[in-house]
């Protein structure tokens, strides 16, 4: 299992958590998105994540032109606690109604933050999507002096 | 380029992102702490411990970095190529001035150093469209409505939820005169009533019968609570809620409005709610096409006079031959108007206000538009209804 316990942990437990879906195309030139949601099937390595669907067919579209590659930065909206989650794409799909309960508990976590911010998204099945894609490598991005480091399993960054 | 409305977002006010990519093709992204202006073609990035990052810009020039205007919360995105790094020149020097600045407030005995500046130049610069675009949409729809609902009845405090597609729960889209969310509250349970029921909802006078509802409920709690000042405040006297329905008949959203006056709710009953809901979904669906605010501003007020003269049409207050629309027809015909101005006004096309025009001269028995304007006045048309 790639993300071990530790960032399973981080993934499905901190609040607010930032999510930030990196992809780049034929050209190298990268581009991201804001996720609103992570859920985890950890048997097999794969991260599902929830995107607004007016970007899915820019991020596929750089999807099949590039090499296939998605990048997701994971972080901890008050301890600065982040991963970085490198991977293959899998698939898309369209959100469902089992996953109303994800993206609904992922806006009233980001609203304690950035209330402002996130009401302005009414998060629901209707207007997101969900990339997928296969979690092969893990780095630390937690500012300090472990920041792009590999991640070695079971060892948290921040235990703040 | 960078626009000046761009500014606040290049304040450090919340963490950036800076996405790059390795000769590969293998995206990496971080936080970074702030994009800063160097000057209207070029930002920078201060590295402290950018390590992926500038390996990656060593290979590959291309960039992107997203940043957020607290302002409005609108994201910005750069397209970036890579220059170089500097360790002198001005930018440089306000970054090594604020990291300074932040060494000394953290009283950190290991210092927050700033190695150099990476330097920029802008391709592009874009608000993230995609990202505002349903928001937009509800704003954009909905805001003006609620304003012209003030207007029109005097609703000055209102909302608008949002359905989600699979279950019946509601998201507050816009809210008007309603700071406190305590005070959304019982308008929300009723707003949620009406997408349950699949009907409008029009509820007068239940003050007195809450508070002795809620005051039987709070002394059957173990620990007794009582009816507060702020229960009494939150709870007002009348209530209406509007479902807004989309192609597909499916409620996508429920307008409602509370006050305590019951004047602003006194020319709805549950036939004229019913004609509100149907003219209301038309309505928001026509405004989703429409850019112009002028033009949206005036077929809010169209559809709005429309619900009541169909009411007044129901209830036998104008007595006329004339369905609603071609009531609306003469009325702007009575004000001087020409087939083009009233298409215009009416967002109809003009062969359609040609078609009314005809069967009100039919149904008249008249053939000039000056004894359409006369059969107005004296029948009292004109009034506002």
């Amino acid at each position: 299992m790639i993300p071990d316990h530790t960032v399973v942990k981080f993934l499905k437990r901190t609040e607010p958590l930032f999510i930030h879906l990196a992809v780049s195309n034929v050209d190298r030139h990268p581009i991201s998105v804001r996720g609103f949601g992570v859920k985890i099937d950890d048997r097999i390595d794969c991260l599902n994540i929830y995107i607004l669907k007016a970007q899915t067919e820019k991020v596929l579209s750089y999807l099949s032109s590039g090499n296939g590659v998605v990048a997701c930065l994971f972080t901890d909206g008050f301890s600065n606690e982040s991963y970085q989650i490198i991977g293959r794409f899998i698939n898309y799909k369209a959100s469902i109604r089992e996953d109303l309960e994800i993206l609904t508990g992922y806006r009233k976590s980001s609203l304690k933050l950035f209330p402002k911010m996130y009401a302005k998204f009414p998060l629901s099945t209707a207007i997101c999507d969900v990339i997928s894609y296969k979690a092969e490598e893990i780095f630390v991005q937690t500012p300090g002096p472990y920041a792009g480091s590999k991640y070695q399993k079971g060892e948290a960054t921040n235990d703040s | 380029m960078i626009p000046e409305e761009m500014m606040p977002a290049l304040m450090g006010v919340v963490p950036a992102t800076l996405i790059t990519s390795s000769k590969e093709g293998i995206p990496n992204i971080t936080n970074i702490s702030r994009v800063w202006y160097v000057d209207s073609n070029h930002v920078a990035v201060a590295n402290h411990m950018l390590k992926k990052s500038v390996q990656n810009l060593q290979e590959n020039p291309y960039a992107f970095i997203r940043t957020i205007d607290t302002t409005n919360f609108s994201t910005w995105e750069l397209e970036l190529e890579y220059i170089g790094f500097r360790t002198e020149g001005e930018i440089f020097a306000e970054m090594k001035t604020q990291y300074e600045v932040l060494s000394m407030m953290l009283e950190s005995e290991m210092p927050i150093t700033v190695i150099c500046a990476e330097l920029f130049t802008v391709v592009s610069a874009r608000i993230c469209e995609e990202e505002n675009s349903h928001l937009r949409l509800l704003t954009e729809t909905y805001h003006p409505l609620l304003e012209q609902l003030e207007k029109k009845f005097g609703w000055d405090r209102s909302a608008v939820w949002i359905t989600d597609d699979f279950v019946n729960q509601l998201h507050l889209a816009i809210v008007h005169g309603l700071d406190e969310e305590s005070a959304q509250k019982v308008l929300q349970r009723v707003a949620q009533w009406s997408s349950q029921q699949e009907k409008p909802v029009l509820i007068n006078n239940i003050r007195s019968q809450y508070q002795y509802a809620f005051t039987t409920f709070l002394n059957q709690l173990p620990e007794k609570e009582k009816f507060s000042v702020e229960n009494y405040r939150n709870i007002n006297q009348n209530y209406v809620a509007i479902p807004v329905r989309n192609k597909d008949k499916k409620i996508m959203a429920v307008i409602g409005s509370q006050s305590n006056d019951e004047l602003f709710f006194s020319e709805f009953n549950e036939d004229l709610l019913h004609i509100a809901s149907r003219i209301l979904s038309q309505l928001i669906e026509k405004l989703h096409g429409l850019e112009d605010d002028k033009e949206r501003q005036k077929m809010i007020a169209q559809a709005l006079d429309r619900i009541l003269l169909e009411g007044s049409k129901r209830t036998g207050d104008k007595n006329t031959v004339l369905s609603p629309r071609e009531l609306q027809v003469a009325l702007q015909v009575a004000q001087g108007l020409s087939n083009e101005e009233i298409a215009k006004a009416l967002f109809l096309s003009k062969r359609t206000v040609t078609t009314h025009l005809e069967r009100i001269f039919q149904k008249l028995s008249i053939n000039s538009r000056t004894a359409l304007a006369s059969y107005v006045i004296e029948n009292g048309l004109s009034d506002s209804p």
